[in-house]
């Protein structure tokens, strides 16, 4: 009776630690997978040099969509490369949760409706940039929005084939939301000289494993395999056989 | 003489989360004030309705117009300025419009229908269809239309915020146009700067709507979409918050 006892807790015991493993794995793998979106945005910026609508820059915004600032989201914009480029001399424009700037890294958070960034950087071939959008989902009917564009020397965005004029532009309206690119659009008129738009091509985007998924990814492996291992402990087989034999 | 100016409106109107709406009317008109008015004399006046389809499929509610079993209307009179006996008249209507109706309305009068006695006889039952006043209004009926929103981005280059809507036909049936999305209980901060209007027959009154294009054939096809992008004055930046309708048919907003 007595080893009975014994063997039906130390069951328990394993059963609750193995439950508690997987549901671990299964949500580390979920908010691995499902919670962030990280991707590579490479652009011909070539139809940009010794322009003149210099000097450019680059424009990022995370505006909220639930109207209260509810700071559920944030972006980092990281890895710049200008190629034959460079960043501007000028300080960075911050707006609400706006911070950093393009030689190391930018953030947005949504916690005011507006939160926006841009700098003055020098066009050279191309421009690339890696983004990291966190995706929780508001609750209403009005997603957060993620959008990146090119300003001219007013400070306007240049004219593209996308509403509101962005490049990029991300509707985090699901735990894996569409990303947007719009070319340039040179029937447009900028805004600093009056002049036709720039027909920039439309961004390449290419999605990639973020470095805290990956992370998240291999803790969530790891705890599943745990699960497997206290599964195959020989006391495991030893004491619950004890308990019923 | 006839009547003049014979109008039914629409008023009052609820649109509904399903596009159904009702609404309740009311009709006016005025005595000519040169010469004598036909319906004037008769001492009594019948506003007439009659419900006809609005949808294939729908039975309309017979009824028989300008008849002596008509029951008079009682409207409210207010002299015109320009006669010592000439009348403006408004009469409501007893009930509200159920959703997707179509009502038609005459005005009646003459001494058939005349309660006094020795009315003047020379003027002869009169029934406002014949001298082309004939009134119709509609309420919209629910439709399958779905509306998505986008996030907003702030448009330096015009200052104000934009947000894309898209309207999906998630019914069986093709919807024409007009289609019309109504943004209820905007929030103060903002203005809708492109709204096509503000409601002055849907309540509340004052509510902002834009017109949407449905494409060149003027369907919304069974899963076809439409799109309409919103621009938002909103100078102190704060949140744009507000509810939707989406109704479908024409008629008074």
């Amino acid at each position: 009776m007595v080893v009975y006892d014994e063997g039906k807790r130390l069951m328990s015991k394993k059963r609750f630690i193995q439950l508690v493993g997987y549901l671990f794995g299964f949500w580390v793998l979920n908010v691995s997978v499902c919670h962030a979106l990280a991707f590579r945005v490479t652009l011909d910026t070539s139809p940009l040099i010794e322009h003149p609508a210099e000097p450019f820059s680059i424009e990022f915004q995370l505006n909220d969509g639930s109207g209260t600032g509810d700071a559920n989201n944030r972006a980092r914009v990281s890895n710049f490369n200008f190629g034959s480029g460079s960043v501007g001399r000028m300080l960075p424009t911050l707006v609400g949760g706006a911070a950093g700037d393009l030689s190391a890294a930018v953030t947005l958070c949504d916690s005011g409706f507006l939160n926006e960034f841009f700098q003055e950087f020098i066009p050279g071939n191309t421009l690339s940039f890696t983004v990291t959008l966190t995706t929780g989902v508001d609750p209403g009917p009005q997603p957060d929005r993620f959008s990146f564009a090119i300003l001219d020397c007013a400070t306007v965005e240049i004219p593209t084939l996308g509403p509101g004029d962005p490049l990029v532009a991300v509707d985090i309206n699901s735990r894996n939301p569409v990303i947007e690119t719009f070319a340039g659009n040179p029937n447009g008129v900028l805004a600093c000289n009056d002049g036709s738009g720039i027909a920039l091509p439309a961004p390449r985007v290419a999605p990639i494993p973020e470095p805290t998924s990956l992370a998240l990814f291999g803790i969530g492996i790891l705890g599943m395999l745990a699960c497997g291992w206290i599964r195959q402990m020989p006391g495991r087989k030893t004491g619950v056989r004890a308990a019923w034999h | 003489m006839p009547a003049e100016t014979f109008k039914v409106v629409r008023t009052n109107c609820v649109v509904q989360a399903d596009g159904a709406e009702t609404c309740d009317y009311r009709a006016t008109w005025e005595d000519p004030t040169a010469g004598e008015s036909d319906y004037h004399a008769a001492d009594l006046y019948y506003l007439e309705t009659k419900l006809v389809a609005n949808q294939p499929g729908q039975t309309p509610q017979t009824k028989q117009f300008c008849d002596d079993t008509n029951t008079p209307a009682n409207p409210n009179k207010t002299p015109l300025p320009s006669s010592n006996w000439a009348m403006s008249y408004l009469v409501d209507g007893p009930g509200a419009l159920g959703a997707c109706t179509k009502m038609a309305a005459r005005l009646c009068g003459g001494y058939k229908f005349d309660s006094v006695a020795d009315a003047n006889e020379a003027h002869s039952p009169v029934d406002s269809r014949d001298e082309g006043q004939i009134g119709t209004v509609v309420t919209a009926c629910a439709n399958k239309i779905q509306a998505s929103r986008g996030g907003f981005r702030f448009h330096r280059a015009t200052g104000r915020y934009v947000q894309m809507v898209t309207l999906k036909n998630t019914g069986t049936d093709p919807i024409t146009e007009p289609v019309t999305l109504l943004l209820y209980n905007l929030s103060n901060n903002a203005t809708l700067f492109n709204q096509s209007g503000k409601t002055t027959c849907i309540i509340p009154t004052g509510t902002p709507y834009i017109k949407v294009n449905v494409g060149s054939d003027n369907i919304l096809s069974p899963g076809e979409s439409a799109s309409v992008l919103l621009q938002f004055t909103n100078p102190n930046n704060q949140g744009i918050t507000y509810d939707t309708r989406v109704r479908a048919g024409n008629g008074c907003l």
